[in-house]
């Protein structure tokens, strides 16, 4: 899972770059915390779809 | 060695500056005092100290906008309440050195006043939080 920082008082990184859960857990923050606090958000993933998917 | 006012205190709480709320800070630590005394004390106590307890007060400005106090510590659906908080406070938001160092700690967010105040004052939030473990200091 990662997560686009949306906050400018989030300390670790820059508003708009993308932060880890292992970051996260490396810094001993609260990701739940900070996503319902606005300060981050979590980051959608697409799989790329493959020829079965598309048939 | 220059005196300091504080006038840039620096205090993250979950990775969040939330320094420009905080009206006042400050970090304790007191140590238990075990007695010793025997017999062959010289009719005086003796001491030795015991376990470290640490903890923190934070005097916040309350603030419901986003990035303010009330999002970042009590957000609806995932409150630090009752929780342990990484924090980092610094006597100035200027780099890390021996003028400056930093404490860090792991809080346990025991209270939390959502809305305190009395008509005509500021909404002030007064909370003091023991500290697990130990207090980090860096230069």
């Amino acid at each position: 899972m990662s997560y686009t920082v949306t906050s400018d008082k989030f300390e670790a990184k820059k508003k708009g770059e993308t932060i880890t859960d292992k970051e996260l857990l490396e810094l001993g923050l609260n990701a739940d915390a900070l996503v319902a606090g606005e300060h981050l958000k979590k980051t959608v993933t697409t799989k790329p779809a493959t020829v079965e998917e598309t048939k | 060695m220059a005196r300091i006012v504080l006038t840039d205190a620096s205090v993250v709480i979950n990775g969040i500056n939330l320094s420009e709320f905080i009206t006042s800070v400050s970090l304790s630590t007191s140590e238990d005092v075990v007695d010793t005394t025997g017999m062959a004390s010289a009719g005086a106590r003796t001491r030795v100290a015991g376990l470290a307890d640490n903890s923190v007060t934070f005097e916040f400005n309350q603030d419901f906008a986003t990035s303010a106090p009330e999002v970042t510590i009590n957000a609806v659906g995932s409150s630090l309440v009752g929780t342990n908080v990484t924090c980092v406070v610094k006597p100035t938001s200027a780099a890390v050195g021996a003028s400056n160092p930093s404490y860090s700690f792991s809080a346990v967010v025991s209270e939390w006043q959502a809305l305190s105040g009395a008509v005509g004052e500021l909404a002030t939030i007064s909370a003091t939080w023991p500290i697990s473990g130990v207090i980090t200091k860096a230069v």
